[in-house]
């Protein structure tokens, strides 16, 4: 396997601190941060999506991933500037003040950090 | 008040425990009395989507107005033997205690007014928000947040509400990241430490309101913890028995309002409470299939089992053909308590009869219905009663739930898909491998739990 699948199969898994080893170790033998995004963090969080979508796994299994996700792209963020990647976007999130039901803002939330965006909201 | 403790089930046998009779009935100040043999609906009810403020409490107040009589109407209507109103307020207010304070003077005034002219017997049921969420939260047990609750409560209760309860939420902001994670370890912490601390602050104030005024303290519901669980269960977010385990836990919880001096009926979305009643034996309001109109549920037929009241959740006030909505969603909740006081009145092997059908219909489907089954509820109640402190019982509650569900599921009377058994298994030893000492317990967990700010517990 190549070391964009293997970022993918470790982020498929939750293993965090393996994608961070292994996004450094594709920097060190020249791949670009571009690439390793595209070609392993949000690909690996894609099949995820899919197995997902395909009632194969939980809600759980996908926020372990998206905070490897995070943790990926956090390694990669130096990278990314230097390469003038920008950011998806920014998103505001709120709910009914005093509404105790909010755990799907939340949730919400969390996706939208997991894929990328700067999310504004409590 | 010396606080309760119990040591034992206030239920013995399986045949005892049913619907519309409770050990230690409520009675109310019209003589109404819940778990005495007579089930009555409890309609709760909300406003259409509309501004709470200043400039539009008249129009809140006509709502409220057109809902209760509406409801009472068709109480003379249908005949019933009793009802219970239940306002949930919405959070302005509880902000605003003189508008949650107006809003439950407007249903008891009608109430009262219908019980005068038309003998129809009528009982309220306010429950404020709690509010103790946001960044400008001082703290769980003073300040700002705090003062409004208890205004409201206190508010109420002198307007002549004759039940008091409350969804308390104590330990939320980590229980949510225990649901979202499935952290069975982060959920026991929620529910048995901060929750119960909470709880046992907040019922002693409720419980004082009560003597003060003659309202009756009646109970809380783990409604921002289990059904929040339940919830996401029911849409394949999070495994059935990580919620059924939630729910069983849950009971830890709110069972301390009732060890605080709460008489019940024990709050409508709080389905821990089957494990309330068979521990305390004060009564309890259920919901399942005729709430429909407020969520979705897999308990819709075992949740009325061992039932006192049976209410809808909630209905917003819209416009149906049959009437405004929650006039009509009234008259289900009427038919449901007609169907089962007829049948205890036939006789009690009927009851028994429609009561296992309610249970046997439902149970081998999900997980957390069969954990509602009276025989499944009694058993573990009758375990938990003998493990002492909060954090041992809710250790033992999951690990009973667990333990049930597979034993119901090697046995065929449960059905779970393979992705359910591999999380049973996983959520089963993260409960074995937990510590005995709930200092160790607290201490390994505190500095895990991103949301919590333990000062405002005084931890």
């Amino acid at each position: 396997m190549s070391l964009l699948e293997n970022i993918s199969v470790a982020m498929q898994k939750g293993k965090a601190k393996e994608v961070v080893q292994l996004i450094t170790e594709a920097l060190g033998s020249g791949t670009s941060a571009q690439e390793i995004l595209n070609g392993g963090l949000l690909k690996g969080m894609g099949e995820l999506g899919a197995r997902f979508k395909r009632n194969e796994v939980f809600v759980p299994e996908v926020l372990v991933v998206a905070r490897a996700l995070n943790m990926g792209t956090e390694a990669l963020k130096a990278k990314l500037l230097e390469e003038g990647v920008t950011s998806i976007g920014k998103a505001v999130i709120g709910t009914v003040k005093g509404d105790m039901h909010d755990i799907g803002k939340n949730l919400v939330k969390m996706m939208l950090e997991g894929a990328g965006f700067q999310v504004v909201g409590r | 008040m010396a606080k309760q403790n119990f040591t034992e089930t206030a239920y013995k046998n399986l045949s005892d425990f049913i619907y519309g009779k409770a050990l230690y009935p409520v009675v109310l100040k019209n003589g109404m009395v819940i778990g005495g043999g007579t089930m009555y609906p409890e309609i709760n009810f909300t406003l259409p989507t509309m501004t709470i403020a200043k400039e539009t409490m008249p129009d809140v107040i006509a709502n409220y107005k057109e809902i209760i009589t509406g409801i009472c109407e068709r109480s003379k209507e249908l005949q019933v033997p009793g009802f219970v109103a239940e306002i949930e307020t919405l959070p302005p207010m509880t902000f605003e205690p003189k508008w949650g304070i107006e809003v439950c003077k407007t249903v008891v005034d009608i109430v009262k007014e219908y019980e005068v002219k038309h003998g129809i017997k009528g009982a309220v049921r306010i429950t404020p928000n709690d509010i103790r969420e946001g960044d400008d939260l001082e703290h769980m047990w003073h300040g700002r947040h705090w003062e409004a609750m208890l205004e409201t409560f206190e508010g109420c209760a002198k307007t002549g509400a004759d039940l008091l309860a409350i969804e308390s939420v104590g330990g939320k902001e980590v229980h949510d990241e225990a649901v979202m994670y499935c952290d069975i370890s982060k959920s026991i912490f929620a529910l048995s430490v901060l929750g119960c601390t909470d709880m046992n602050k907040l019922w002693t104030e409720i419980v004082k309101i009560s003597d003060k005024t003659g309202s009756i303290a009646s109970g809380d519901t783990a409604c921002g913890f289990a059904n929040t669980a339940m919830v996401l269960a029911d849409k394949s977010y999070i495994p059935r028995v990580f919620a059924a385990a939630v729910r069983v836990v849950s009971s830890i919880r709110s069972l301390v309002a009732i060890e605080c001096g709460a008489k019940g009926p024990h709050k409508d979305c709080g389905y821990e409470g089957v494990y309330v009643k068979a521990i305390t034996g004060t009564p309890i309001s259920m919901e399942g299939r005729t709430a429909s109109c407020a969520h979705l549920s897999p308990v819709g037929n075992v949740a009325a089992c061992v039932a006192d009241i049976w209410s809808n959740e909630s209905i917003q006030n819209i416009k149906l053909l049959g009437g405004m909505a929650p006039t009509v969603s009234f008259e289900q909740l009427v038919y449901d308590c007609r169907l089962m006081n007829t049948a205890s009145e036939r006789d009690n092997e009927t009851a028994l009869l429609l009561r296992d059908l309610h249970a046997d219909s439902d149970s081998r489907l999900d997980p957390q219905a069969y954990v509602l089954r009276p025989d499944v509820v009694l058993d573990i109640s009758k375990e938990l009663v003998m493990v002492d402190g909060y954090y041992p019982k809710a250790k033992k509650a999951a690990s009973l739930a667990f333990s049930h569900i597979q034993s119901a599921h090697h046995k065929g009377d449960l059905l779970l898909s393979d992705k359910e058994l591999m999380w049973l298994e996983k959520l089963n030893e993260a409960v074995e491998d937990l510590p005995d000492d709930v200092g160790e317990f607290t201490e390994n967990i505190v500095g895990e739990c991103e949301k919590l700010d333990p000062k405002k517990y005084d931890m």
